[in-house]
């Protein structure tokens, strides 16, 4: 039954829907069909950043993300910006009287997260920009001094951050670029190397990891 | 006496003749920007035949100059090195204006000389010898649209470009209205005689449908080198309006109603007569002609990745709005993606309808012909001719990518395409779409708004 559910965005989908879409597939998966029952039809979001809108069609079969018409009736609002680099921040409209369906719709759109070290071992075997590669990628967490090493090739890449960090990194949620250049990792690698990574992470982090 | 290089053999002495003391280097990186440097005549000379270095992020950058760091091609170097600017001696022409100056259009190489084929000139190159390696070669040109308006760039930018003054008489959106181009003459005149100095013949210039529109249309040539020729209109256009306190923009969609366009007329030759004429065929078609137009149309959805490169392109792909938005064909039918002209022996052709006026003329001509190589492979015809007008049909005809994602995909599933232009190059094309869609949405902008974005003025505007 699970497997049956999917979770659709259409053509000309924005990074803030195909994002989105994985956080909602990852949970689906997760909770299964219960995660749906008694949600309305339709849930509009807005994104406080873009005050853009956008529409979850829910039926039987899973979820259709699309962009809602100005006139929608906002259900959720909050930051939904997945340049951020944070999950999805947001508040259920106070007016929805149902605390069980808040509750299903604040677990839908919550990101679940495996431990990163799982997570980037995963990452990095299915990713077409790092499975046959001569990388030897050696992460450490500077919270806990956890360490992970994942490849046994001839070319060296450390990557040194937080749990918080590397969580969010390999879950699909920030860009390895985007946390070098915001200080938030320490990386030492080849340009070639830092790039490959990155377009796993940027696949990944767009729903669009073969 | 004004005379290019070319057919020449002594540099120093042509540099002599024409009094040239500095060359400026020109070469077209992936969106179609010229880049370059003043050279003095002795650096110049001491370059060659390689040519200087610069950056290999010069061809690794986006339209910011920002260097593409989520994604990889084997041109480039571990730790940021320097590749060349290698001039092409046959293209090096006296400026006119400027009486010491001369210009090169170069490829991007290695630093021992060898190709690199991620160049877009290259590429283009790479396309017209894999067609001679057939016997063939191809005549083609470019429609070059644009925008001028009274308003400097800076003052362009001060008003956020809006609310700008377009060159003209009539605040009526007319075409080929000689009031309109009256206005627009001393501004031409300019850019004619420099283009008579470059040695870049024209044909015809006329007052375009949008308030300030200007269509310029250049004499056909070999793919490359109208390639050439329509980088340096651009950038000769671009110059004048400078010089003149005038804007001009090639921007696809700058404001709502109207856009620029580049269509591509081509035709195929064998030993230099033409190709696609047959009076013994159907309708006087030649098989050629309509293996080429099948593998065009199998091909034209990935295609479009390369004839509308930005965001900003796709707000013209718009029903009714005279550019095309289907993978369609018809003789003498300007709504449908291909129009072919098939009278006579010597003008028949293609008019490839697709193109934005911000593409990149070599990856344009190079992914067009790459998709006429794809039909003389399979020799598959065409889809049926299309003889309605070509919008508010039934969805049951397939659109054309609709935005720079869906074409980039389009493109990256295309593998017939990608063995004519090279798998690597694709995919590194293809992720540069990709960075340029999520800099769009980075900037937290509209994607569904009717006009164009701050964003896409502030990136596009100037430099396309």
């Amino acid at each position: 039954m699970t497997d049956s559910l999917s979770v659709v965005t259409q053509a000309g989908a924005a990074p803030t829907e195909t994002n989105l879409a994985r956080i909602l597939r990852v949970n689906l998966l997760g909770q299964g069909p219960k995660a749906l029952s008694g949600l309305p039809d339709r849930v509009t979001l807005q994104d406080n950043k873009t005050k853009r809108l956008i529409r979850l069609a829910i039926t039987a079969q899973g979820i259709v993300l699309s962009r809602a018409k100005a006139s929608s009736v906002i259900d959720v609002t909050g930051n939904f910006d997945p340049f951020k680099g944070s999950p999805p921040e947001f508040s259920v409209r106070a007016g929805w009287r149902r605390p069980l369906l808040k509750s299903r719709l604040r677990a839908l759109l919550t990101p679940r997260f495996k431990p990163w070290a799982v997570a980037a071992s995963e990452l990095f075997d299915r990713s077409n920009q790092t499975k046959n590669s001569e990388l030897t990628i050696t992460m450490r967490c500077n919270d806990t001094d956890e360490q992970h090493v994942w490849g046994r090739g001839s070319e060296n890449v450390s990557i040194i951050a937080s749990q918080q960090t590397l969580t969010h990194l390999f879950n699909g949620i920030s860009m390895l670029i985007d946390d070098i250049l915001k200080g938030r990792i320490q990386c030492q690698a080849s340009m070639r190397n830092i790039a490959l990574i990155t377009d796993a992470t940027i696949d990944q982090w767009l729903d669009s990891t073969p | 006496m004004n005379a290019p290089f070319k057919g020449e053999s002594d540099l120093n002495a042509w540099l002599d003749r024409h009094h040239v003391s500095r060359i400026r280097t020109q070469a077209t990186d992936l969106d179609g920007f010229a880049l370059g440097k003043y050279c003095a005549r002795e650096k110049f000379l001491k370059a060659l035949p390689i040519g200087h270095n610069l950056a290999d992020v010069s061809l690794g950058s986006d339209s910011k100059s920002t260097p593409h760091l989520g994604f990889w091609h084997s041109f480039r170097q571990g730790a940021i090195g320097d590749i060349a600017l290698k001039p092409d001696l046959d293209t090096l022409v006296p400026d006119g204006l400027e009486s010491d100056l001369g210009h090169a259009i170069c490829d991007f190489a290695q630093l021992d000389g060898s190709p690199i084929s991620l160049c877009p000139r290259t590429k283009l190159k790479t396309l017209e010898q894999q067609l001679a390696d057939q016997g063939l070669s191809v005549k083609c040109t470019f429609e070059l649209e644009f925008f001028l308006f009274h308003n400097s760039y800076a003052d362009a930018a001060r008003k956020r470009y809006q609310n700008l003054s377009p060159v003209g008489a009539s605040p009526l959106e007319t075409i080929y209205f000689l009031r309109d181009s009256f206005h627009a003459a001393p501004f031409m005149q300019q850019v004619l005689d420099r283009l008579d100095w470059y040695g870049i013949p024209w044909e015809a210039w006329n007052d375009e449908n949008g308030l300030g529109q200007i269509e310029l249309n250049l004499t056909p040539t070999t793919p490359t080198e109208m390639a050439d020729r329509v980088v340096r209109a651009k950038q000769i256009i671009f110059e004048t309006a400078v010089q003149q306190g005038l804007s001009a923009t090639f921007m696809a969609h700058p404001q709502e109603g109207f856009s620029n366009g580049m269509h591509v007329h081509h035709s195929l030759l064998r030993d230099g007569i033409p190709q696609f004429f047959d009076s013994s065929a159907r309708n006087r078609r030649s098989p050629l002609l309509m293996n080429w137009l099948g593998g065009l149309l199998s091909t034209m959805d990935a295609s479009v990745s390369y004839l509308c490169p930005s965001p900003n392109s796709y707000r013209r792909l718009k029903e009714f709005a005279a550019p095309p938005v289907t993978a369609t064909w018809g003789e003498e039918n300007k709504s449908t993606g291909i129009r072919l002209i098939c009278d006579a022996p010597k003008s028949a052709r293609i008019e490839h309808r697709v193109g934005a006026g911000d593409l990149n003329p070599y990856l344009a001509m190079a992914a067009i012909l790459a998709g006429g190589l794809v039909g003389l492979s399979e020799e598959k015809p065409p889809p049926p001719e299309f003889t309605d007008l070509g919008w508010g049909i039934p969805d049951s005809v397939p659109r054309l990518p609709s935005d720079i994602m869906s074409a980039a995909k389009a493109l990256q599933s295309a593998t017939k395409l990608k063995t004519f232009l090279n798998a690597e190059d694709v995919d590194y094309w293809v992720k540069s779409r990709r960075h340029e869609w999520m800099l769009f949405h980075r900037a937290g902008v509209d994607p569904d708004s009717a006009t164009p974005t701050q964003w896409e003025y502030e990136r596009y505007f100037a430099t396309v």
